[in-house]
């Protein structure tokens, strides 16, 4: 992998953010009516409205405010939220880093689970083994995550078995590891379910090619063990494709978390959202929507450089 | 019994969808030690599923029903799998078709020959790769250190296969078994490949069972043959008794399909050279497509324009046969494309004296009378159309012509290239190999052209499919007076037929001439003289030796000052060649040579 590829895929994913965060602040800027009336509702007094249009800077220009307020969001000044009465930064980093651990929670779940139960398919292709591998893909693909999620709920929190709380957030560092794990179990099971169907069915398929190609017989001919063949062989071709789906499904871990984090009661940036949404507040809507595009775009990143390393021809092209 | 490898009473199975299949009846061979034994046959023999058995490497639908396989006195199907792993890459190793899939491109190819070695001996680091980088040479492969480090798409297909060769030897196998290990290679580097592999029997002493198709090959390289057809062993005997006294029909029929320029049997059809106005004249044609150069920190380089074929002049007679030879990278096929107007180009293109400038001057009626005949009919004839409709599309397109009408000429043309009136509703993937190419040249011929380019619609065909089109395309030749420009790195095939002869290397006509007999008559060019050394018929592969010739095409975008054949040219003068680019000249009764070497001189060599 070149130096030149790596600059050259991260000003792409610089550029894709500054589009995005372009698109998010038109939206809620060039929406019919203005931020001020959004934020006050219908029964504002005219004062009101001229108040809050300059505590916004409403009255500016649109270009300058896009302008001021990218420049504020590159230093970590995104405002000040309306509904809290605090700097949006503080609110939102703090969600931020829990919702961060519940989707890399959920992610290396689905990787540790869903990429070995697809080799396993794959090497056990149509007997029994893979039947059921199969049979689980599909209940995961067929069941919507607020499903899971309300399942887990009745049954493993409910307060006859009362394994796992209902909800709620418990820090590493402050209320310990065990409880911290026991709060983030659930949700983050009930994320995993879609994505492991996902990523299990397309290693299961890519290996599946992979075991029936020329290299792999070379491989074998050579002498090599069957498991040497699936490992060093087989499978590092098989994750090319994974690699992209896991970067793609990042989008719609995002997503999830909204659902999921709603379910649970569970306070991450999916869950500060809708409180954004539900109370008006501009500026921390603006926050979260374009903190969760860059979060998509780097994750998209991150797959680049991973499928470079995997692939050598990749750069070449 | 001193014999290596022994395959007894060997039949095996395949589950299909249609019912169990016999791939392999009966089989029995043998292979001494340091012996090279060439199994051959037509697609559909069951040699390579013989190969494939004798490594206990069976497709998933196959079963063994009978018959052993012995190594050194050895069953192998009683082998556990441990035992199976010790054995293959150790004292039985493989180097099969491909070398573009064979190996795994995400891996270098240092760490894929490393892994043979590694897996067998207790060699690791530096040991290791010192082992890797002797059998990297001594495959030929003169800057090993590098290729070590390269990934498989960075090496080119012989490259590749003397890499993979390098594996299969590292551990000192006593058996080497080669699925037909040349067949996706060009001709002058199968020939190459070729020489190593009997040098590597003669200096490393070990066993060779050489699957191949192709009869030259066999009898270059073995000393004893199978002849298999359809799954069971039909003739084996010394190569030189294969090929000077077959005693099996199908042998025969074999032996006589290969295309051997010297075995005048009266089966020529060559047509009679055409008039004086040519019928197709090309001036001056340039094709040059556009390549990305990566530079500058960002890779965004400009892309530049480099020349895939330039200065081309040639002609097409009436009712003539021309052909356009050449090794893969000459530019051959590009120049078809632009006749057909898949290519853009500058220069001029001439029918029946009309000059045409560039594409847009292809009207509807030229692309009427030129037709084109693509290599792969199952890449250029749509899957999901009836027959029918294929063939009888062009006319459709042309215009003016009734649903009755054209339904009559298909049911006539179908006649003609002998294709069976039931066929007429099937789908291509319902068709052989050879019904396939005689679908498209229906579909060719339909609107009567003056003109059809064949692309090398052969080379994916057997030999007796093979022949056969070739009558095929004789018979309507002489009844169409239809002129052929035959594409073709199979010089062979093409001198027993073509009025006309242009080779081609690097993108440019290194040499034209008009034949009036197989026979090349000096002068001709020392790539014309390669090509025809390098692929040698059977009975001359006999006795005589292949030439081979080393290194590879240059670069496009640092082509070469002087002459573009002098780096691997076996008669090249001296530094000259590198500096001066020569012309094509006419040389005796030839129409050029691109050659700095003298006439005089040029005169002087044998005939081809």
């Amino acid at each position: 992998m070149s130096a030149n590829y790596l600059v050259r895929r991260f000003f792409s994913t610089l550029l894709v953010i500054i589009l995005s965060s372009v698109i998010v602040f038109a939206i809620t800027n060039v929406l019919p009516g203005d931020a001020a009336s959004m934020v006050l509702g219908e029964h504002a007094t005219p004062q009101d409205l001229i108040a809050v249009r300059e505590r916004l800077g409403l009255d500016q220009n649109v270009v300058l405010r896009y302008v001021e307020w990218l420049g504020g969001a590159l230093t970590g000044n995104f405002g000040e939220s309306v509904a809290m009465q605090r700097p949006v930064w503080d609110v939102l980093s703090v969600a931020i880093s829990r919702s961060l651990i519940l989707a890399f929670s959920a992610l290396l779940i689905v990787i540790c689970i869903a990429i070995p139960l697809g080799v396993l398919a794959a090497a056990r292709k149509g007997t029994a083994v893979d039947l059921v591998v199969s049979l689980f893909s599909y209940l995961g693909i067929a069941l919507p995550e607020f499903v899971t999620a309300s399942l887990f709920l009745t049954f493993l929190a409910g307060p006859s078995l009362g394994i796992f709380p209902a909800g709620g957030y418990a820090s590493f560092s402050g209320d310990g590891v065990v409880d911290a794990l026991r709060h983030l179990a659930l949700p983050a099971l009930s994320l995993t379910f879609i994505l492991m169907a996902h990523i299990s069915r397309l290693v299961r398929s890519e290996m599946i090619d992979a075991l029936a190609s020329d290299y792999v017989r070379t491989a074998v001919l050579k002498g090599l063990s069957r498991r040497q063949v699936l490992f060093k062989h087989a499978l590092r071709n098989s994750l090319l494709p994974a690699v992209t789906i896991i970067a793609l499904d990042i989008g719609y871990l995002l997503g999830g978390v909204l659902v999921v984090e709603e379910v649970f009661a569970y306070p991450g940036v999916g869950r500060l959202m809708i409180f954004a949404i539900n109370n008006r507040d501009l500026p921390l809507i603006q926050s979260t929507a374009a903190v969760i595009a860059a979060g998509y775009a780097f994750a998209n990143f991150g797959a680049d450089i991973i499928y470079a390393w995997l692939d050598p021809r990749v750069q070449y092209d | 019994m001193t014999d290596l490898l022994t395959v007894e009473n060997l039949t095996v199975d395949f589950e299909t969808g249609d019912g169990t299949v016999r791939a392999l009846d009966n089989v029995d061979i043998r292979v001494g030690p340091g012996e090279a034994v060439a199994i051959v046959g037509e697609s559909g023999s069951g040699k390579s599923t013989l190969a494939y058995a004798i490594l206990q490497y069976l497709a998933q639908n196959g079963r063994k029903v009978a018959g052993t396989v012995r190594l050194e006195g050895r069953d192998l199907s009683r082998l556990t799998r441990p035992e199976l792993h010790m054995l293959r890459g150790a004292e039985m190793s493989v180097v099969s078709q491909d070398p573009a899939t064979s190996f795994n491109p995400t891996l270098s190819v240092g760490r894929q020959v490393e892994e043979a070695i590694r897996v067998h001996t207790r060699l690791s680091g530096t040991a290791l790769r010192v082992r890797a980088l002797e059998f990297l040479r001594k495959v030929g492969l003169p800057d090993a250190e590098t290729m070590m480090d390269k990934y498989p798409h960075q090496l080119s297909g012989g490259e590749k296969q003397r890499a993979l060769i390098a594996a299969a030897i590292a551990t000192g196998p006593k058996l080497l078994i080669m699925d037909e290990p040349t067949t996706a290679l060009d001709v002058t580097t199968a020939a190459a490949l070729v020489a190593l592999l009997k040098d590597l029997k003669r200096s490393l002493g070990v066993a060779i069972l050489y699957i191949t198709h192709d009869l030259g090959i066999m009898a270059q390289i073995a000393d004893r043959a199978y002849v298999m057809k359809q799954g069971a062993v039909v003739e084996e005997g010394t190569v030189e008794q294969i090929v000077t006294a077959p005693r099996h029909p199908y042998t025969q029929r074999l032996l006589a399909s290969v295309p051997d320029p010297e075995a005048a049997d009266g089966a020529e059809h060559r047509s009679a050279a055409g008039g004086d106005t040519p019928l197709l004249e090309v001036r001056d044609l340039k094709v040059s497509y556009p390549m990305r150069v990566k530079s500058g920190p960002f890779h965004w380089g400009a892309s530049r324009l480099v020349q895939a074929v330039h200065n081309i002049n040639l002609k097409v007679g009436r009712g003539e046969t021309v052909g356009l030879i050449g090794e893969s990278g000459s530019g051959k096929s590009t120049i078809a494309r632009a006749l057909v107007g898949l290519n853009a180009f500058n220069g001029e293109i001439a029918l029946e004296g009309n000059f045409r400038h560039g594409r847009e001057a292809l009207d509807a009626a030229y692309r009427r009378d030129v037709q084109m005949i693509f290599q792969h009919p199952d890449l250029s004839l749509n899957p999901r159309i009836r027959i029918a409709e294929l063939i009888g599309r062009p006319l459709k397109l042309q215009g003016g012509v009734s649903r009755t009408e054209i339904n009559a000429k298909v049911a006539e043309i179908m006649r003609l290239v002998q294709l069976s009136p039931d066929l007429l509703n099937r789908f291509t993937y319902q068709l052989s190999g050879g019904q396939k190419q005689r679908v498209a040249i229906a579909r060719a011929f339909i609107t009567r052209p003056k003109l059809v380019i064949c692309d090398e619609i052969t080379s994916g065909l057997d030999v007796t499919v093979q022949k056969s089109i070739m009558e095929l395309l004789g018979s309507l030749q002489s009844q169409f007076g239809t002129s052929y420009l035959f594409i073709t790195h199979d010089i062979n095939l093409i001198r027993s037929v073509a009025n006309r002869i242009y080779t081609m290397y690097f993108g440019e006509i290194v040499e034209g001439r008009i034949l009036e007999n197989p026979s090349l008559p000096a002068p001709y060019h020392p790539y014309t003289e390669v090509l025809v050394k390098s692929a040698l018929p059977p009975r001359r592969a006999l006795t005589g030796s292949i030439e081979t010739i080393k290194g590879e095409l240059p670069s496009r975008l640092s082509p070469p000052r002087g002459c573009v054949f002098a780096s691997r040219c076996p008669r090249r003068i001296g530094p000259v060649c590198d500096q001066t680019a020569p012309d094509l000249l006419p040389r005796g009764e030839q129409i050029g040579i691109r050659c700095l070497i003298e006439t005089a001189e040029l005169r002087r060599l044998p005939t081809l």
